[in-house]
């Protein structure tokens, strides 16, 4: 025992699977902060347009030419929309979920010792650090970073100062990190499963991680050969993304033309819709553990829900042109597009209703992951069918760059996978600190982050169903339909302050727990996967301290076989499932 | 604690764990080959007028016979189970041999208006290119820094080939595929 405490507290090697989790996760978690700081800046403009930023006022004079005198000019506004957008997808959210939590947690599940290539995974990371990294530093590029939106479409975006072409060397380095988690979450999966371990055996979370490295690994490499194609663009004078005939300020544009700035939106968006569900199953996988456990029984559906997140993942890479209703692809185009955009929320839905099917009847624990978990629920509904309109050509467009489209989808993402995130940091601290968070603290972080969260993105619904634009600086003072809906602004800037000193208690019990919190046993819930078989923290050499072998179903709980509620996958005996 | 299945194949799949990661790296790769033909197509149909000096362009039979050879050599030194440097060493000749002629013939199109149709012939032959660079630096490594494996772990160096020898085939098919596809349209 003594020894196993000594490997427990062992350093990790860098090639680690531990190590390079913990690494994700701490940078994402940065970077999320960072792009959050982004989206106040936006918020006080929006809400009183023109006046000086406090705090900065102090910093930037007059003459500043992003921030003279702390007011804010439209350019920095789209800078800051921009960054804000990539940093959130690509450095924050998605990082979190697969290179944080999938690189951590899925060895652990499946019993293996380590990621099937260690140094790749490593590599990985280093790729992820260099693009975020390349993205923070366009700050300091001449002209300031990218300012197209996170979309970067051409032609703007082919003509754009430096910071573009930073964006798009970040983003080709947030691919090769995304390459290589997925290949190792693949291969880690299928190779290292620990005996017994079959795949309908895999808990949900890890099937979750399994689609999403199939999506990122199939539908990244169509945004990577755009970025060649406009790196080429902005660097070698070609015109991929060029038509015949553009001119700026009255002048005309001197490139060779004949390419189509539509093409880069076919490309971008054969990846970019997939990342919403990069953003999503992960999160409901960690949801579906939490329920589980929290529900004392075993998950409604399991089988059902691993062939709806396959067909989901499918699915994900034929809607991608929904994106581009406005474009005038035609009738026929439109009608193949919305079909399969209707067709893709079925899965979506058995997913959600196994979920809440899983609470009905159970004996449920309102611990704080708990409490997210539940949250997530409601909110991911609310962001769900806020897209069905969006789905059909005619009421996407009316509503196309509104703001009910931001309203629909930070829903997803925001109180949606956001939430999901705080119920995993809440659920699995113990397994990697071996303490427990705060439960008090867990509270008065909870309640007001639910309310705010609401604050903030339930206005934009209502502004954008009358017709508000996103991509106006002011937040509409100079639009005269907007002018009913006005106030709206201010109450979602209030939300985002206010969600910002939410987050106070959980960075003090994050902190506060790593030192001081209360010391567990390896299997604090109670639960029955195999990341609780081992201890806590798990061995830096190898996760478990003995061979691991799998004899039953991933949530085998009340199934009345002993004293306890619960059995671990890798009790021997007579399995459930 | 060693990583199961690095060397053996895993019974249940038939793999071992860097063949399946080649693979799925490749299936990466494909994705990204068939984006930028794609993208030929997208522009080439899409455009109203479509360069003549397309023609210039060589049907490159020699490059693909160069790169069909890599493979081979790539194979044929897996298939001799003592992993024998000679085979290897010709790969590495002649993926620089390849990547010099691709270099020779892509400095021969000159053509003012063939503008985006050019510039895609440079991209597809730059990335093909790369590919051979990627493909020439893993089996220098091979050869010069992994003498000890060769000699004590003969099964995880020819596992070693294996990959690069399914890289070499997909370095042929990809550039096969871009000669076909800026040729028929």
């Amino acid at each position: 025992m003594e020894a196993e405490k000594r490997h427990a507290g062992g350093r990790l090697a860098w090639t680690d699977h531990k190590f390079v989790g913990l690494a994700y996760c701490a940078a994402s978690l940065f970077f999320m902060l960072v792009a959050f700081g982004l989206v106040l800046m936006m918020r006080w403009q929006l809400a009183w347009p023109g006046e000086p930023l406090p705090f900065f006022a102090r910093i930037f004079d007059a003459n500043h030419p992003s921030l003279p005198g702390g007011a804010m000019q439209p350019t920095f506004y789209n800078q800051l929309g921009a960054l804000h957008g990539t940093i959130m997808i690509f450095l924050a959210v998605a990082p979190v979920l697969v290179g944080g939590f999938g690189s951590y947690l899925v060895p652990l599940m499946i019993g293996a010792p380590n990621l099937a290539f260690p140094r790749i995974s490593l590599l990985g990371l280093l790729a992820f650090l260099v693009g975020g990294l390349i993205m923070l530093g366009s700050f300091f590029a001449e002209g300031g970073p990218a300012a197209t939106g996170w979309t970067a479409y051409p032609p703007l975006s082919s003509i754009e100062t430096t910071g573009q072409t930073l964006w798009l060397l970040g983003v080709s380095a947030v691919y090769l990190s995304s390459l290589a988690l997925a290949i190792n979450l693949i291969a880690t999966i299928v190779q290292l499963r620990a005996p017994g371990m079959t795949f309908m055996r895999l808990p949900f979370f890890v099937w979750s991680e399994l689609v999403t490295a199939f999506l990122l690994l199939l539908a990244f490499p169509p945004l990577a050969a755009a970025a060649v194609l406009q790196l080429t663009d902005r660097l070698r004078g070609s015109s991929f993304f060029l038509p015949d005939g553009l001119v700026i300020s009255g002048q005309p544009l001197a490139v060779s033309g004949g390419g189509s700035a539509l093409l880069w939106q076919h490309l971008f968006w054969f990846l970019a819709h997939p990342e919403v569900y990069v953003l999503i199953l992960p999160a409901l996988g960690m949801v579906a553990e939490i329920y589980a456990n929290n529900t004392r029984k075993p998950l409604w559906g399991h089988r059902s829900m691993v062939y709806a997140a396959f067909f989901l993942g499918f699915m994900s890479m034929l809607v991608w042109a929904h994106h581009m209703f406005l474009t005038g692809m035609g009738s026929v185009m439109n009608a193949f597009f919305q079909t399969t955009t209707v067709i893709v929320s079925v899965p979506s839905i058995v997913i959600g209703t196994s979920l809440l099917l899983s609470l009905w009847g159970g004996s449920i624990r309102f611990t704080v992951p708990m409490l997210f978990a539940l949250a997530f629920l409601p909110m991911f509904a609310i962001g769900g069918l806020t897209g069905m309109p969006l789905a059909f050509a005619s009421t996407n467009i009316p509503l196309h760059d509104t703001y009910y489209v931001i309203g629909h989808f930070h829903y997803v993402v925001a109180p949606g996978t956001i939430f999901a995130i705080f119920a995993a940091i809440y659920f699995w601290f113990p397994k990697i600190s071996g303490r427990r968070m705060n439960d008090l603290l867990g509270h008065l972080h909870f309640w007001p982050t639910l309310l705010f969260m609401n604050c903030i993105f339930m206005p934009m619904i209502f502004q954008g169903l009358a017709g508000v634009n996103r991509r106006m600086y002011d937040g509409g003072a100079t639009y005269a339909h907007a002018s009913e809906v006005l106030s709206l602004n201010r109450m979602a800037t209030v939300g985002a302050f206010c969600l910002a000193v939410a987050q106070l208690p959980f960075i003090a019990n994050f902190f506060y727990s790593l030192i001081a919190g209360k010391r567990v046993d390896q299997n604090p819930w109670e639960a029955t996967t195999l990341e609780w078989a081992a201890p806590s923290p798990p061995l830096a050499n190898g996760n478990f301290p003995d061979a691991i072998a799998v004899h039953r179903g991933p949530n085998e709980y009340s199934t009345g076989e002993g004293e306890s509620d619960y059995v671990l996958q890798n009790a021997p005996g007579e399995a459930t499932s | 604690m060693s990583i199961p299945w690095s060397v053996d194949r895993r019974p249940d799949t038939g793999h071992y764990n860097a063949r399946l990661g080649m693979g799925l790296f490749l299936v990466a790769d494909a994705m990204f080959m068939g984006a930028l033909y794609s993208s030929l197509v997208f522009l080439r149909t899409a455009g109203e007028t479509w360069s003549s000096a397309m023609e210039q362009v060589p049907a490159a039979g020699h490059v693909a016979a160069l790169l069909l050879a890599i493979a081979a050599a790539v194979v044929l030194s897996m298939a001799r189970r003592q992993a024998g440097v000679g085979p290897i060493l010709a790969s590495v000749v002649l993926g620089i041999a390849a990547v010099a002629v691709m270099t020779y013939d892509q400095a021969q199109l000159s053509a003012p208006d063939a503008g985006t149709a050019f510039a895609m012939v440079y991209v597809l032959n730059g990335v093909v290119r790369l590919h051979l660079l990627g493909g020439v630096a893993a089996a220098l490594w091979f050869l010069l820094l992994n003498g000890r494996m060769r000699r004590d772990e003969p099964q995880h160096f020819i596992n070693r080939l294996e990959c690069l020898g399914m890289l070499a085939y997909f370095n042929a098919f990809a550039w096969l595929f871009s000669v076909a596809f800026i040729h028929l349209l």
